[in-house]
C-alpha cells in the first residue's frame, strides 16, 4: 500500500507538472458559469447532467492523457523494472482521476449550494462521482493502449461520446425520448453512469439503480482486469 | 555449485505475430563480477535478449536460470537486484532530474548514494533543472543513474555511452568497471567494439537472433588475427616485410632490420573486435 501511495503522490505532482490540473480547474469554471447562467430552480436538476460530463469523460480523457505522456516519454518502461506491479500501478492513476473528479465535484457542490440552492444528497453524489470516475479512467486507459498518440485518443474519445454520451443526454433532456433507445440505453455505460448521479438528485426506480450500481461496478472490475492484462504487452511495444 | 549468476539454455522468442523466431535457440551464461558483452548489427536480437533477461518480454521457450532458479518463478523482488539502464531517455521531460530520481528512489528497498552519484557525473549542478531542457548527453547520463539507483548487483546497460563525449564516456566506463571491482555483473549491449574491448571480460556476438561468436576479447582476437609483425622501413624506398611470429627469434632479416634499417612502424597481426564484428556478423558498422 505504501508504493500504491507514492505512485499516487506521483500522478498528482504529474497532474499539475504536466498541467493537466490546470485545465480540469479551467472546465470547472467553464461548469461553474454554465450553472451561474442558469436558472436558480434548474440548478439542481442540471447538477447531475454536469457531474456526469465531467466524471465519465473527464476521467476517460485524464487518465488517457497522463498515458500518453508517460508512453511518448518512455516512462513505462522505467517502471516495468522496478519491484511495483501493475495493480498498484493502475490503482494510484485511477485514485489520481477519482481526485481529481472529487475536487471538481467538491468545488461545484459548495458553489452550488453558497449561490444557487442546490440541495442533493451530498455523500450519495460523492460516492457516485467516485465509483464512476474510477469505471472511466480504466476505459480511458483501454482506449490508450489502442490510440497511436494523444490526437488519436482525443478522436476517440470524440466517438465515443457521440455513439455513449449523447444518446444519454439527450434522454436526460427528454430531447429524444423513443422506447426503443431508452431500452437501448441499458447497454450504455454512462446511461448507467447518469443514473447514479441522479437518484442522489430526485428519485429514480429503485430496479434501475440496482442495474445502475452494478453495472458500473462490473465495468470497474472489468475495465480494470482489461487494463492490467494488456499493460505489459502495451509498455514493451511502447504504445498502440 | 555454478557462480553463474545467469545460465541460458536454448533461449526461442517470437514476438506475437511473427512467425519467424527473433531469438532462435541461444545459450550462454554469465558469472558473478563479469562483464558480459552482448554485440550484433541493429535487429540482431540484441535488445530482445536483454528484454527476455529483465522479464519485459515473458513468453519465451527453452530456459533462462537466474542464480539458478527459473527467471519466470521470480516476482518483483527480481527488480530490487537489478538495475537497467535504457538506450532511450526514460524521465518524465517536465520534471527536474532530481524530482525524477527521487520518484523512482522511493520506489525501491534500497538506494544508492545519488548525490556522490550526480556530482561525480556532472549533474549535481543541473539537479533542479527540467529535463526538457537537458542536452541528449545529460538524459543518457541521467538514465545512468536511474540505473544505479537501487545499488543493484547486475546491470543491464543498453548503448550506456551512446551521445556522450569522450570526457563523460570515460567516467562512465569507469563506475561500470568500479562496479564489477566491488563485485557487481554487468551486461552490456553495445554496437561501440571500442567500449566492449575495454570494459568486457567475455563478449558474445549475436547476428539473425543466433549467437556466433563467445570468448573474451584477448582470444577472440588471437583467434581471428594473424601471428604476424609487419614491420615498415626506409632503404631508400619504402619497404613492408612481414614476418610469421612464432618464428620471429630464429629470423635474421627480422633482426637485421631492427639493427641497420630507418623504422617506420611495427604492427602485430591482431585483429581488432571491429574486424571480427564483420567477419562473424558479416555486417559493416556504421558511426
Amino acid at each position: 500500500m505504501d508504493r500504491v501511495l507514492i505512485l499516487y503522490k506521483g500522478e498528482m505532482n504529474r497532474t499539475v507538472k504536466y498541467g493537466i490540473t490546470g485545465a480540469s480547474l479551467a472546465a470547472t469554471v467553464l461548469w461553474v458559469l454554465a450553472l451561474q447562467f442558469s436558472q436558480a430552480g434548474s440548478v439542481t436538476a442540471l447538477f447531475p447532467l454536469v457531474l456526469y460530463i465531467d466524471t465519465t469523460l473527464m476521467s476517460f480523457l485524464l487518465a488517457g492523457v497522463t498515458l500518453v505522456f508517460e508512453t511518448q516519454e518512455n516512462v513505462l518502461q522505467s517502471f516495468l523494472v522496478t519491484p511495483i506491479n501493475t495493480t498498484e500501478f493502475l490503482l494510484a492513476k485511477g485514485l489520481a482521476v477519482v481526485t481529481s473528479s472529487v475536487i471538481t465535484f467538491g468545488l461545484l457542490t459548495t458553489y452550488g449550494i453558497l449561490f444557487k440552492n442546490l440541495s442533493v444528497n451530498i455523500l450519495g453524489l460523492l460516492a457516485a462521482v467516485i465509483v464512476i470516475s474510477f469505471a472511466f479512467a480504466q476505459l480511458g486507459i483501454l482506449m490508450t493502449y489502442f490510440s497511436k498518440d494523444f490526437t488519436d485518443l482525443l478522436m476517440g474519445m470524440f466517438k465515443f461520446a457521440i455513439v455513449f454520451s449523447l444518446p444519454t443526454m439527450l434522454v436526460f433532456l427528454n430531447v429524444f425520448n423513443a422506447r426503443w433507445l431508452t431500452t437501448l440505453q441499458y447497454i450504455n455505460p454512462t446511461k448507467h453512469a447518469i443514473t447514479l448521479l441522479q437518484a442522489s438528485v430526485f428519485p429514480v426506480p429503485q430496479q434501475d439503480l440496482i442495474i445502475s450500481i452494478v453495472y458500473i461496478l462490473v465495468l470497474s472490475i472489468a475495465g480494470f482486469v482489461g487494463a492490467y492484462k494488456l499493460f505489459d504487452g502495451y509498455v514493451v511495444k511502447g504504445g498502440a | 555449485m555454478s557462480d553463474a549468476v545467469f545460465q541460458v539454455q536454448d533461449l526461442r522468442f517470437a514476438y506475437p505475430r511473427n512467425k519467424e523466431e527473433t531469438i532462435k535457440g541461444i545459450s550462454f551464461e554469465f558469472s558473478q563480477g563479469e562483464i558480459f558483452g552482448f554485440l550484433g548489427p541493429s535487429g540482431a536480437g540484441k535488445s530482445t535478449t536483454q528484454k527476455l533477461l529483465i522479464k519485459m518480454l515473458k513468453d519465451y521457450k527453452g530456459q533462462a536460470l537466474y542464480r539458478g532458479k527459473d527467471l519466470k518463478a521470480y516476482g518483483k523482488e527480481f527488480f530490487s537486484e537489478i538495475g537497467v539502464g535504457f538506450e532511450m531517455p526514460v524521465h518524465f521531460s517536465k520534471l527536474t532530474a532530481l524530482e525524477n530520481i527521487e520518484f523512482f528512489k522511493r520506489l525501491y528497498p534500497r538506494h544508492t548514494d545519488v548525490e556522490s552519484l550526480m556530482k561525480r557525473i556532472g549533474l549535481w549542478e543541473h539537479r533542479n533543472k527540467k529535463l526538457s531542457e537537458y542536452s541528449k548527453g545529460m538524459k543518457m547520463r541521467l538514465n545512468f543513474v536511474r540505473a544505479l539507483l537501487n545499488d543493484p548487483k547486475v546491470l543491464f546497460l543498453d548503448e550506456p555511452t551512446n551521445g556522450l563525449d569522450p570526457h563523460n564516456a570515460r567516467i562512465i566506463k569507469d563506475i561500470i568497471l568500479e562496479f564489477r571491482a566491488a563485485g557487481g555483473t554487468a551486461f552490456l549491449t553495445t554496437h561501440l567494439m571500442h567500449d566492449a574491448d575495454e570494459l568486457c571480460d567475455r563478449v558474445a556476438f549475436i547476428a539473425e537472433g543466433e549467437i556466433r561468436e563467445i570468448d573474451s576479447p584477448k582470444n577472440l582476437k588471437l583467434r581471428f588475427g594473424q601471428r604476424t609483425i609487419t614491420v615498415e622501413y626506409e632503404d631508400g624506398e619504402r619497404c613492408i616485410e612481414t614476418f610469421d611470429m612464432t618464428t620471429l627469434r630464429k629470423n635474421e632479416l627480422f633482426f637485421d632490420i631492427m639493427r641497420t634499417k630507418n623504422l617506420t612502424t611495427i604492427h602485430s597481426g591482431e585483429t581488432t573486435l571491429d574486424d571480427i564484428f564483420i567477419k562473424v556478423t558479416g555486417v559493416k558498422l556504421h558511426g
